[in-house]
C-alpha cells in the first residue's frame, strides 16, 4: 500500500465490476484499482469519472471480481490418464474458470502416498501451471486404509494434506492412529464421510425418488454415522480434521456441535450438493 | 514374615520382586548398595558363592528371552543355587487356569525362587498367588520389568553418583513398554524427572499421571537431559499401524548426534536391549564409548539379579535351619 514502494509501477483501474469479497461480506458494482502487484483501492466510489489520466482502464463489463478461488479438491488425469489432463493442461482450466490455487488429490495412478510422487507434483506446480498448485497425498498406503503413509516425510516434501479421496478410512483403530500420528505434525487429515457398509451399491439418496427410480439409495446415516464416529476421535486425538463433502442437513449440525465445542475441524461441501437435489437425478 | 531369619540383617520386606510400585525408596537404595559389592564379585576370577546352596531357582519364561535369561541363570549359579531353565513354548500356554495349573505344577516340585516372564501384564502376580516360593518379576507384558529399572538405576548411579534432580528422557514405543513403566516408577521415587518422547501413537493414555512431561517432539524431548534412555521399536510396530515406516521413524525419532546435540553435552545412552540399529539408534551413537553405557547395563544387570536372589532368600522360610538329609523310613508297612 506504500506509494513510495510503488512508485513506477503500471496504474491499473478494473472498473464497471461486480465487487466480490466474502472476507469482508462486499457485493457491490464498482472499480478496483492496482499498481504494480498491489490493490490500491476498490469499492463504489472508484468509477471513470473519479480517475485521472495516468490511469490505464478495463472495463469488466459487469463481471465478477473476486479473490481467486481455491479448488482444495481436484482429481486431475497426471499421473496414470494423461490423454485425459495433465497437470499443466488442469491449471489452465483453473485459470480460465478463476481459480488461482488448487489442490490435488493424491487418487491418481500411481497414488500420490510416497514422498517422491509428492515430490513429481510439486515439480510440476514449480514448472508448467499457471495457477498455484499443491499436492494431497494418501493419508494410507495405496489408498487401501490398512498402513498409515509416510505423514512426516511428504509433509516435508510439500503435501498440505492427508486424505484417501473418495475412500473413507473406515477402520476405527486406524482412523484413530492416522489422526494422532498426525497430530504431532499439525498436519490436516481429510476425510470422505461416508460408511462404506451402509453406503454400498448405492448411487443417490435413499428416499421415495430413488424406490420410484429403482434405484439403491444411501441413508443419511451412512454420513453421519462416519462424521459423528470421527468428530469423536477428533475428540481424543486433537488433530486437525476436515470433513469432505458435506450432503445433508443433519451433517451440518454436527459439524455446527463440533465447532461450538472447538474442536479444530472443517468441513466442505460440492456446488452441485448446494444447486441440486434428488429430483433432479430423476429429471 | 514371621519366618526366622537369621541372615535377614538387611530389611528388604518383600517376599516377592514382582514390580518396582512395590518398593520404597529405601528398598531400592538396599537393592542398589547391595548390587554395587556384586559388581565386584562378578569381575574376580573366583565368582562362586555359597549363600543359595541347595536352593532350587526356577528360570520360566513364557518369552523369548536371551539377555534378562542368561543373566538369571549366570546369578543363580554364581550363588550356588540348582538352576533350571524350563522350556515353555510360547504356543502350548495359554492365560487363566493353564498359567494356574503350571504354578501348581512348579510348586509341588518345591523351588524356592521362581523368575517369570510372561507375555500377559499380571500374570507373574497372578501365579506368585498360587506358590509357596519367592517370585520374581522378569517382564509381565507392557507392566512392569523390575530388575531392568534396578540395573538402569544401578548404572545410572555408579555413573553419575546419584539418581536425584537428574532429567531423563525415555524415548520410543512408551505404550508397550514394561522397561519404560518400571523406569519411570523408579526415576519418580528416586526423585529424578522424567520424560517420556514418542509420536502419540506410541504414548499411552494419561501417562502424564505417572509423573512423566509429554513430549512428541525428540529435539525438544532431549533438551538438557542428562539420560537418554531409548527403547526397542518392535518391526511388527513400523509398519503402519503405529509409525508409517522405518524411515520415517529414524528421521523423526531415531537417536542420532543432531538430536542428541540437545540433551546435556556428557548425557548418558541407554538401551535395554536388544537394539535395532538404524531404527532407533543411529549405529555411530550407540556405539559411541565416551557416552553409550549399553554394555555396562548388561554388566549391572547380573549385579542386581545377584542382589535381588540375595535379598529375598533372606526371607525364605526355613532359612535358618539347614536341610535335614533324605532318611530312609524302614518302620513303615
Amino acid at each position: 500500500m506504500n506509494a513510495k514502494h510503488t512508485g513506477g509501477a503500471p496504474k491499473v483501474a478494473y472498473l464497471n465490476a461486480r465487487l466480490i469479497d466474502p472476507a469482508s461480506r462486499l457485493d457491490t458494482m464498482g472499480g478496483l484499482l492496482t499498481q504494480g502487484s498491489l490493490i490500491q483501492d476498490l469499492g463504489p466510489h472508484i468509477t471513470a469519472h473519479s480517475l485521472t489520466q495516468e490511469w490505464r482502464s478495463i472495463d469488466c463489463g459487469g463481471n465478477i471480481l473476486c479473490p481467486g478461488l481455491i479448488d482444495m479438491k481436484v482429481f486431475a488425469g497426471e499421473p496414470g490418464a494423461e490423454h485425459k489432463e495433465t497437470l499443466e493442461t488442469a491449471s489452465f482450466a483453473a485459470s480460465a474458470g478463476g481459480v488461482t490455487t488448487f489442490i490435488t488429490m493424491p487418487n491418481t495412478d500411481p497414488v500420490i502416498d510416497d514422498v517422491s510422487l509428492v515430490e513429481f507434483v510439486k515439480r510440476h506446480a514449480m514448472s508448467g501451471a499457471l495457477v498455484n498448485m499443491y499436492p494431497m497425498a494418501a493419508a494410507t498406503r495405496g489408498l487401501k486404509g490398512e498402513a498409515m503413509t509416510e505423514i512426516g516425510l511428504m509433509q516435508l516434501a510439500g503435501a498440505v494434506a492427508f486424505t484417501d479421496g473418495d475412500r473413507a478410512i473406515s477402520d476405527a483403530v486406524l482412523m484413530r492412529r492416522l489422526l494422532s500420528y498426525a497430530s504431532r505434525f499439525n498436519a490436516l487429515i481429510v476425510q470422505h464421510i461416508e460408511e462404506p457398509g451402509l453406503a454400498h451399491g448405492g448411487c443417490m439418496n435413499e428416499g421415495e425418488v430413488a424406490t420410484r427410480l429403482g434405484l439403491q439409495g444411501i441413508p443419511h446415516a451412512a454420513e453421519t454415522i462416519m462424521l459423528e464416529r470421527d468428530l469423536r476421535l477428533v475428540e481424543l486425538t486433537g488433530a486437525r480434521y476436515h470433513a469432505d463433502q458435506l450432503s445433508c442437513a443433519a451433517s451440518v449440525e454436527i459439524m455446527r456441535r463440533a465447532k461450538r465445542q472447538g474442536l479444530p475441524v472443517t468441513c466442505g461441501l460440492s456446488a452441485a450438493h448446494l444447486a441440486l437435489n434428488e429430483i433432479d437425478v430423476g429429471s | 514374615m514371621s519366618s526366622s531369619r537369621t541372615q535377614a540383617a538387611i530389611p528388604f520386606p518383600h517376599r516377592h520382586l514382582l514390580g518396582i510400585k512395590d518398593l520404597s525408596a529405601g528398598d531400592i537404595h538396599i537393592v542398589l548398595e547391595l548390587a554395587d559389592s556384586y559388581v565386584e564379585l562378578n569381575r574376580q576370577v573366583e565368582k562362586k558363592q555359597d549363600l543359595l546352596r541347595g536352593r532350587t531357582l526356577i528360570n520360566l519364561f513364557f518369552e523369548a528371552s536371551t539377555r534378562t535369561q542368561s543373566s538369571f541363570e549366570l546369578a543363580g549359579k554364581r550363588l550356588s543355587a540348582d538352576v533350571v531353565n524350563m522350556p515353555v513354548g510360547t504356543s502350548s500356554v495359554r492365560k487363566g487356569e493353564t498359567l494356574i495349573d503350571t504354578a501348581m505344577t512348579l510348586n509341588a516340585m518345591n523351588p524356592d525362587l521362581l523368575v517369570v516372564r510372561h507375555p500377559d501384564s499380571g500374570a507373574v502376580e497372578l501365579l506368585s498367588q498360587k506358590v509357596d516360593c519367592a517370585v520374581i518379576n522378569a517382564g509381565d507384558g507392557s507392566n512392569e520389568h523390575p530388575t531392568q529399572a534396578l540395573l538402569d538405576a544401578l548404572t545410572i548411579r555408579r555413573r553419575l553418583g546419584r539418581l536425584e534432580g537428574l532429567l531423563v528422557a525415555i524415548c520410543g514405543d512408551i505404550a508397550h513398554s514394561r522397561v519404560a513403566r518400571s523406569n519411570i516408577y523408579l526415576l519418580n521415587i528416586m526423585g529424578a524427572r522424567v520424560r517420556v518422547v514418542a509420536p502419540p501413537t506410541l504414548v499411552p493414555a494419561f501417562i502424564e499421571r505417572l509423573g512423566v512431561e509429554v513430549h512428541h517432539d525428540m529435539r525438544e524431548g532431549l533438551r538438557d537431559v542428562d539420560i537418554v534412555m531409548m527403547l526397542r521399536l518392535q518391526q511388527e510396530r513400523m509398519q503402519g499401524a503405529y509409525v508409517p515406516s522405518l524411515r520415517e521413524y529414524f528421521h523423526f525419532h531415531g537417536l542420532d548426534y543432531a538430536k542428541l546435540s540437545e540433551a546435556k553435552p556428557n548425557a548418558l545412552i541407554m538401551h535395554p536391549g536388544p537394539m535395532n540399529r538404524g531404527v532407533e539408534i543411529d549405529s555411530e551413537v550407540a556405539d559411541d564409548i565416551d557416552r553409550s553405557v549399553i554394555r555396562e547395563q548388561v554388566e549391572m544387570g547380573v549385579a542386581v539379579r545377584l542382589a535381588i536372589l540375595d535379598l529375598l532368600s533372606r526371607n525364605l522360610k526355613n532359612t535358618s535351619s539347614r536341610p535335614n538329609p533324605v532318611q530312609l523310613n524302614m518302620d513303615r508297612p
